[in-house]
């Protein structure tokens, strides 16, 4: 038998329709190849329409279907073979690696929970309540982890000036 | 939104660009149908009911077709009204006894094919969703039993439907009546399948007593559900008389760490707990649980064993072994998972899947989430003797 949910097929859609973009983007970043973000967030809704029966109401919808995305995007990543992935940037650089790619692969270099939370505060522009919900952390954890990020991009950023000045 | 250092931006807007909102909606709201079918793949070895397209004539003769005589076994009333057993439910169980009960939803529906669809679901008398669906919206309406309602004797009418054969409902002899088929996508293995709505009608009275959702010929997880009446009316009101919280400002917090008696004046009773230690899993939080649905806001406690946080659909680690023990004075919306507004008789425990419980003990709510179903009734037992 099944669990019992007050989500209709509506809502799920309305969510889709709004934030869907959003979704793709995050997923993109997450996943680092955009068919696989797609598909992280098409089989997310495929997964929330599916559960939307056993949909826990002590959350926010929206901060559910992040944790759905969010989870199916790192699934979707973690089943990447390293050598199917796109060419990751090394971090030492070349020469003529731009100062933009040598952050974005510092970035990629990011602790998971800061990347997911500057992905979710950059991208969906989320405020710290909401990020909290869609990484099941606190408030104040959020606030601490986009600290460290934004420090930890600073130096690293420091050092990407340094190299190609 | 933080000041980022405009080469930290160029990186992220490189990373991931800004996209088009995306338009595959109809792959993804044909998922829950292929679940069904998916879970219950292994079942297609057991399936009893061949489904058979036969060829003899149910036709004809002063009485008509069968077709014909089914459509008028539902009346001709500008209103159709059915209520359906639904697949949903729970399971009741004895604390005392362990005897257990299944206990099924029902889903009612009212059909005015020119002002549309009110669908009330309930459990045990209480109703869990009240909804209405003008004719434009019918497509949201989940058609694993609306189609009863909305589709049935449009195709009895129109002679779309098609007469399967014969079989047995619960030892009554019934004809099977294909109601609609579709050939839609399955999302899980990008394929197109047949999905079909059937009708099994008694061959005694020619009403309408159980239904079923098929692909690709084989029954679907919830089985066959029971038509518990069908009837048209003069007219019916399809007013929505429960209206759904969605859009209504809703808030769940959970807070602070509690001693026992300072979680009893929050509770506003003495707080029930299933010892410091359940199943290896000791208490390691009392939590000030408060919810808040448009301006009223209810509170109570949460009692955590093992981590303080896990369990639930959505959650990064819902691994680890856990339970929560929510209490409180005063049933809402946001309290229960599984069912809304109801807790089971004392001395009962109201079980959904494996997961989720519902219970009082001492004029308290309990509900209940648990990493499996024996450390729910463990903690039930805890929480009723308490």
């Amino acid at each position: 038998m099944h669990v019992r949910r007050t989500l209709r097929l509506d809502e799920i859609e309305a969510a889709y329709r709004e934030h869907g973009a959003t979704f793709e983007r995050v997923a993109i970043a997450v996943t680092r190849d955009e068919g696989r973000g797609c598909d992280a967030v098409q089989e997310a809704f495929a997964r929330a329409v599916r559960g939307r029966r056993a949909f826990r109401t002590d959350a926010p919808l929206v901060a559910w279907l992040w944790r759905i995305v969010l989870n199916e995007a790192r699934r979707q990543r973690s089943r990447v073979v390293e050598d199917e992935l796109p060419e990751e940037l090394e971090a030492s650089g070349t020469d003529d690696t731009t100062a933009v790619e040598l952050v974005r692969a510092r970035i990629a270099e990011l602790p998971e929970r800061q990347r997911l939370a500057l992905f979710l505060r950059y991208y969906a522009d989320l405020d710290y309540e909401s990020i909290a919900q869609a990484l099941d952390v606190k408030p104040g954890t959020v606030a601490a982890t986009l600290h460290a990020a934004h420090r930890r991009l600073a130096v690293e950023l420091q050092e990407v000036n340094e190299w190609t000045s | 939104m933080d000041v980022l250092d405009p080469v930290v931006v160029d990186a992220l807007e490189g990373l991931s660009p800004p996209r088009p909102a995306p338009d595959r909606w109809r792959e993804i709201a044909v998922a829950e149908s292929g679940r069904r079918t998916l879970l219950l793949a292994p079942l297609a070895l057991a399936a009893t009911v061949a489904v058979v397209v036969l060829a003899w004539p149910f036709g004809g003769g002063t009485h008509g077709t069968l077709l014909e005589r089914a459509a008028a076994a539902i009346g001709d009333g500008p209103v159709l009204h059915v209520v359906v057993q639904d697949g949903w439910g729970g399971t009741q169980i004895d604390l005392a006894s362990g005897a257990r009960t299944e206990i099924h939803g029902t889903d009612e529906y009212w059909y005015d094919p020119q002002k549309g669809v009110r669908e009330v679901s309930s459990f045990a008398g209480v109703v869990q969703g009240d909804a209405f669906y003008p004719p434009a919206r019918l497509q949201y309406l989940d058609k694993t039993l609306a189609f009863l309602a909305t589709d049935y004797r449009k195709a009895l009418q129109s002679g779309s439907a098609r007469v399967l054969g014969s079989d047995t409902v619960d030892g009554r002899p019934v004809y099977w009546i294909r109601v609609d088929t579709q050939m839609l996508p399955d999302t899980s293995d990008g394929r197109d399948h047949e999905w079909a709505h059937d009708v099994a009608v008694a061959q005694d009275t020619l009403k309408p007593v159980a239904t079923r959702e098929t692909r690709d010929g084989i029954v679907g997880p919830d089985g066959i559900s029971h038509v518990e009446s069908i009837e048209t009316v003069e007219s019916a009101s399809l007013s929505v008389t429960h209206p759904s919280i969605e859009g209504v400002h809703m808030r769940f917090d959970q807070t602070g760490s509690l001693t026992h008696a300072e979680a009893s004046e929050v509770l506003g009773a003495p707080v029930l707990t299933a010892g410091e230690e359940i199943d290896g899993l000791r208490l390691s939080r009392i939590a000030k649980q408060t919810r808040t649905v448009g301006d009223v806001t209810h509170t109570g406690v949460s009692l955590y064993y093992g981590p303080d946080s896990g369990g639930g659909i959505g959650t990064l680690d819902p691994a680890a072994p856990f339970l929560r023990v929510s209490e409180t004075l005063t049933l809402d919306d946001l309290f229960q998972r599984g069912v809304e507004g109801y807790s089971p008789p004392a001395g009962t425990v109201l079980i959904f899947g494996t997961t989720i419980g519902v219970m009082q003990s001492q004029g308290v709510h309990i509900a209940l989430e648990g990493s499996s179903q024996q450390l729910l009734l463990d903690a039930a037992r805890a929480l009723a003797g308490a």
